[in-house]
C-alpha cells in the first residue's frame, strides 16, 4: 500500500467517524412517542380531612426535537377543572436505554371551571415549573420508561428529578 | 518557495537566506521575475517572456529584466551564482537541482514528525469523542427499581410488590405503607393485580402506586393513584384513603 493510499484510509476512517458522531447526535434527539396516563389524585384536604379525588390525564407528545405535556385535571364526575400545558424540546434522547431529557420552557395554566377548586397535584406541579422557568429559564424533566408491553401498547414511566412513576397508553412509537 | 539554501516568500516579495537568516526585500520587477522563474524551473524563460510577468504584454523591459536577473544573483551570492543559468540567444534558466541527502533527511524526517503529530492528534479526537459518548455506548441505564418481592396474600394469589428509586425514608415508615396496602389488598376477595409499583415523590410528599394487572377475561388493567400529602409528616394511607380508593378494582 502506498503512503497516498495510507493517508487516503486514514481520512477516510476519520471522516466516517466523525460523519457517524454528527449523524448520530441530529437523529439521537429525533422521538416519535406519544403517551397518556390516567391517574387518580386522591388527597385529604387539610382543613377538614376529607378525601377529595380527581382525575389528571397527563399526555406526552415527543415529536422529533419538541416536547409538550398537557396535565388535564377533571372532578370525579369528569367536569373538567383545568389544563396545565408545558412546552419545550428535547434535549437529549437516548432510544437505546429509553432515557429522554426535556427543555420545558412555557408553562401555562388554563381554568375551565372556576367553581371547582384545584386540585393541589396542578398546584404543586405548576408551581414548580414556573419556579424553575424563572429561576433557570428551563424546567428539566427525564422521562425513563422502566418497562414496555409493546403488545397491551402499555409503558410504565419514571420521572426525574420528582421520583414519580406511572403507567401509560403508548399511542405511538416508531 | 524553496530554492536550495534560500526561502522566496512570495507573497512579501522576501528573498530569505536559511543559513545567514538575512532577507533581501525584492523590487516589484525582481519579485515577477522570480516569481516566473520559479513558476516554470529548470526551463528556458525568453527576456520576452520574463518581461511579461504572466500577463499578455509586456510589464517590464528586457533591460529591466536583465537587471533584475543580476540583482538576484548578487543576493543569491557566489556559491549560488549558478541558480540562474543564462542560456545566449535563449534566455534565463532556473536551476533547482535534486536537494542534497541531508535536506532529503530532514524533509524525510519532518514528514515523519508531521504523520506522528497528525496520527496522535486523531487518536486524542477519537478519545476525546469516546470519552463524550461512553454514556451513550458503554453505559447501561440504571434500573431504577430499588426493591422487589413476590407478597402472597391470605387468597394464596401473589403479587409482586416493586419499590422504585425515592428518596429514603425511614424501613418504618416504608414498611407501614406497605403492609397498609398488602392488608387492604387481603381483604379482597379477588385481586386482579399482578404488579404493584411504588414510589415516592423527591419531595417525599406524593406516593405513586401503579398497578398491573389483567382482568378475567384477559385484558390488560392498569391504575394509577397518586395520593399527595403536603403536611410535614405526610400520613398517605389512611383507613378513610383505603375505604375511598378500593385497591381491590
Amino acid at each position: 500500500m502506498t503512503k497516498k493510499m495510507q493517508w487516503f484510509g486514514a481520512f477516510g476512517i476519520s471522516f466516517l467517524l466523525c460523519s457517524l458522531v454528527i449523524y448520530q447526535h441530529l437523529k439521537a434527539s429525533e422521538v416519535s412517542i406519544v403517551l397518556s396516563c390516567q391517574n387518580e389524585l386522591v388527597a385529604a384536604n387539610p382543613q377538614t380531612q376529607a378525601i377529595e379525588k380527581n382525575i389528571m390525564i397527563a399526555d406526552f407528545s415527543l415529536q422529533k426535537r419538541s416536547a409538550s405535556i398537557s396535565y388535564r385535571y377533571f372532578s370525579e364526575d369528569g367536569e373538567s377543572i383545568a389544563t396545565l400545558h408545558l412546552k419545550g424540546g428535547i434535549l437529549s434522547a437516548y432510544k437505546e436505554k429509553d432515557i429522554y431529557i426535556l427543555n420545558l420552557t412555557q408553562s401555562e395554566l388554563i381554568r375551565h371551571n372556576q367553581q371547582l377548586s384545584l386540585p393541589q397535584h396542578a398546584t404543586h406541579v405548576q408551581a414548580f415549573a414556573l419556579r424553575n422557568i424563572a429561576k433557570e429559564g428551563v424546567h428539566n424533566l427525564t422521562i425513563q420508561i422502566v418497562k414496555t408491553n409493546s403488545d397491551k401498547n402499555l409503558a410504565l414511566l419514571y420521572f426525574l428529578p420528582s421520583t414519580n412513576i406511572c403507567a401509560c397508553s403508548l399511542v405511538t412509537m416508531n | 518557495m524553496r530554492l536550495k539554501a534560500f526561502e522566496f516568500d512570495i507573497s512579501n516579495s522576501l528573498l530569505i537566506n536559511t543559513e545567514t537568516q538575512t532577507q533581501h526585500h525584492l523590487t516589484r520587477t525582481e519579485a515577477q521575475v522570480l516569481e516566473q522563474l520559479v513558476n516554470h524551473p529548470n526551463q528556458v524563460m525568453s527576456k520576452g517572456q520574463l518581461s511579461c510577468a504572466g500577463s499578455q504584454q509586456a510589464v517590464m523591459s528586457e533591460s529591466a529584466v536583465a537587471k533584475a536577473v543580476f540583482t538576484l544573483r548578487k543576493y543569491f551570492g557566489e556559491p549560488n551564482i549558478d541558480l540562474i543559468e543564462t542560456l545566449p540567444k535563449k534566455g534565463y534558466r532556473l536551476n533547482i537541482s535534486t536537494p542534497s541527502p541531508e535536506w532529503q533527511q530532514q524533509l524525510a524526517r519532518r514528514k515523519k514528525h508531521l504523520v506522528l503529530a497528525c496520527s496522535i492528534m486523531l487518536l486524542v479526537v477519537m478519545l476525546l469523542i469516546t470519552a463524550m459518548h461512553q454514556y451513550i455506548w458503554f453505559k447501561t441505564a440504571e434500573s431504577p427499581v430499588r426493591e422487589s418481592r413476590i407478597v402472597t396474600l391470605n387468597n394464596h394469589q401473589q403479587i409482586d410488590l416493586i419499590w422504585l428509586q425515592s428518596p429514603k425514608k425511614s424501613s418504618q415508615q416504608v414498611s407501614n405503607m406497605e403492609l397498609k396496602i398488602i392488608a387492604a389488598l387481603n381483604l379482597c376477595p379477588k385481586v386482579k393485580w399482578r404488579d404493584v409499583y411504588l414510589a415516592l415523590s423527591n419531595d417525599m410528599q406524593v406516593l405513586n402506586i401503579s398497578m398491573e394487572g389483567y382482568s378475567s377475561n384477559g385484558e390488560l388493567l392498569v391504575r394509577n393513584i397518586k395520593t399527595s400529602d403536603f403536611t410535614l409528616r405526610p400520613n398517605f394511607i389512611s383507613q378513610n384513603w383505603l375505604q375511598e380508593v378500593s385497591l381491590c378494582d
